[in-house]
């Protein structure tokens, strides 16, 4: 036999060669000196190259700087909110203008169809109410992404009032915004409510709660709450899911549609359930440099790992890209306690994982020498729910992640 | 489990690794890694998946580094302001350990393109046939490749370190 070649001897000690090649080269390094000299040369390369490839690993990572809360993310620039000293009382100020605006269009919204549905209104307030976004049933809507904080499994037998108002589930759908009013003029009947307590900054602005909740309340009567009742659960969901792949569209693509979004938008804006009283799900749309944008926010309402501590239970996806990095990472921003998206949080990004819908991939570093924890996003079609989980090098973690109300 | 969190699940973490061996830069490696995903998605069906992975990323930095030299100055820039920032150090590391880094990493850029990943993909477990798919080699010519990729590394890091260790000695014979 020939002499063996580097080559082959090292594919030898990979493993690499047949088991007939094998044993020849075996059996000729047994035999020839020269041979079993180069052999043994093989192996302390390939020891040594290993050892200098592994030195390689103590390359640093997170070299784009930590930036201060609030920042823009981009090198040198202030945030709108910091430039505009927005503090958190001058937002509950803003958030109670807001909320009175916001009243006064749906008093008149319910004055508008008191003419329309008043027909109906005595057959419709006595049916069943089907859908509750935060406590569904088997019969209703899927247990999605509406609310970050569920609703007790078993709720206590509807009062009298509510009965007789026939407006719980409308005014449940109807969002957070009116049950943190209604926790101010109701007290009795916020307890009940937990999701209420989201929007803790709500201020006590005991007349305009009422005169929401008597518009509710008529609105409901008039079949409103029966309206959302019927179809709202899937089709807000369906809504939901709509503005979502709209937004992850214009991600994946670099492009927003808008006729896409706005329709999108129309349609959350229509659902009967409450979607734009803000309850389950709140978007923004902003010209940036002449470019809408859609943010979806998101809330994970399960405990996370102690590896993944560093993810905040609010966050919002914003179809920008990173100003700092390259097409493929776009922002992903804090939402404050008043559920308002904020500036970008620094070491994350996200990006679409598929070419038009979900599911999504963000990434998150903390900074640290550790690798950064991923939350991957997929939605669960049969059962419209989303399913995350977090990953971080070998560990995963399920966590439970719901749509989220947030505002610009 | 789907073919998403599969593809992920099983080959996310040797990528990365692997990027990072060969970029120097955990982030842009995270960059790279995440974009072949978003490929491979796209893609109906791939034959052998960890090779179809590797060659693909290992062509997003090849066409990158053709294409966006800026952009990895931009890189520098950062890594320059990131110091500047005063950022969390990721990790104590030691001089040693950083010594050491900067020495492989010289010795690895002092290889031939293909030498330099036909090893860094061998060190992640692929096999000749991987490699040879991912590199467009003939199976035959990756033990050849391979071989002489690890003794270039070898002579490399040891050269370095001769130099290494005559620039301190010498500075040190400077200053005494």
């Amino acid at each position: 036999m020939q002499h063996l070649d580097e080559g082959t001897i090292h594919a030898w000690l990979d493993g690499a060669l047949s088991a007939d090649e094998a044993l020849g080269v075996e059996r000729h390094a047994a035999e020839c000196a020269s041979c079993a000299s180069m052999v043994a040369e093989a192996r302390g390369l390939i020891a040594g190259a290993s050892r200098i490839v592994s030195a390689l690993d103590v390359t640093r990572g997170g070299v784009i700087p930590n930036r201060p809360a609030g920042s823009s993310g981009r090198a040198g620039s202030v945030s709108v909110w910091q430039r505009l000293r927005f503090t958190p009382a001058r937002a509950a100020i803003a958030a109670t203008l807001i909320v009175a605006v916001g009243s006064m269009l749906t008093v008149r919204n319910a004055a508008d169809e008191r003419g329309t549905m008043a027909p109906a209104a005595d057959k419709l307030v006595m049916q069943p109410a089907v859908v509750n976004v935060a406590a569904p049933t088997p019969a209703a809507a899927p247990p999605v992404q509406a609310r970050t904080v569920s609703a007790p499994a078993s709720r206590p037998a509807a009062s009298k009032a509510d009965v007789a108002e026939g407006t719980r589930p409308a005014r449940e759908l109807a969002g957070s915004t009116l049950d943190a009013l209604k926790k101010t003029a109701a007290p009795q009947e916020a307890a009940r409510q937990p999701e209420a307590r989201d929007v803790a900054a709500a201020p006590p602005v005991s007349r305009v709660a009422d005169s929401v909740v008597s518009a509710e309340r008529a609105r409901a009567a008039m079949g409103g709450g029966a309206r959302g009742g019927g179809r709202g659960g899937r089709g807000v969901n369906d809504r939901v899911l709509q503005l979502q792949e709209a937004v992850v569209t214009s991600a994946a693509t670099g492009r927003v549609d808008s006729a896409r979004v706005d329709s999108a938008r129309r349609a959350t804006a229509n659902a009967p359930a409450g979607l734009a009283a803000g309850g389950a799900f709140a978007s923004a749309r902003r010209e940036r440099a002449g470019t809408p944008t859609v943010v979806v926010c998101y809330s994970i309402a399960s405990p996370l790992p102690a590896w993944a501590s560093h993810i905040p239970p609010r966050f919002a996806l914003d179809p920008m890209r990173a100003s700092d990095t390259s097409a493929t990472r776009l922002v992903i921003r804090r939402v404050t306690a008043e559920g308002k998206t904020d500036g970008p949080i620094p070491g994350s990004w996200w990006q679409p994982l598929g070419a038009d819908t979900l599911p999504v991939l963000m990434t998150w570093a903390d900074g640290a020498s550790r690798a950064p924890v991923t939350l991957t996003v997929t939605l669960d079609a049969p059962s419209r729910r989303l399913i995350a989980t977090l990953r971080e090098s070998v560990r995963t973690e399920p966590v439970s992640l719901s749509f989220a109300p947030c505002q610009p | 489990m789907n073919d998403v969190e599969r593809l992920f699940r099983s080959y996310h973490e040797p990528l990365v690794r692997y990027l990072t061996r060969r970029l120097g830069d955990r982030d842009w490696a995270e960059e790279v890694a995440q974009e072949t995903f978003v490929r491979a998605l796209k893609q109906e069906s791939i034959v052998s998946e960890r090779a179809w992975l590797f060659a693909v990323a290992t062509n997003l930095v090849r066409d990158e580094a053709r294409r966006d030299a800026r952009r990895r100055r931009h890189l520098e820039l950062l890594r320059e302001q990131a110091k500047a920032d005063d950022i969390v150090e990721p990790e104590p590391l030691t001089i040693e350990r950083a010594e050491e880094a900067a020495l492989a990493r010289k010795a690895l850029e002092a290889l031939g393109e293909r030498d330099r990943e036909a090893l860094l993909m061998r060190e992640e477990g692929l096999d000749y046939t991987e490699i040879a798919s991912a590199l467009e080699l003939s199976v035959a010519s990756v033990g050849t490749t391979l071989s002489r990729a690890r003794r270039r590394l070898v002579e490399a890091y040891e050269a370095l370190q001769g130099v290494g260790a005559g620039g301190r000695r010498g500075g040190s014979h400077a200053a005494s």
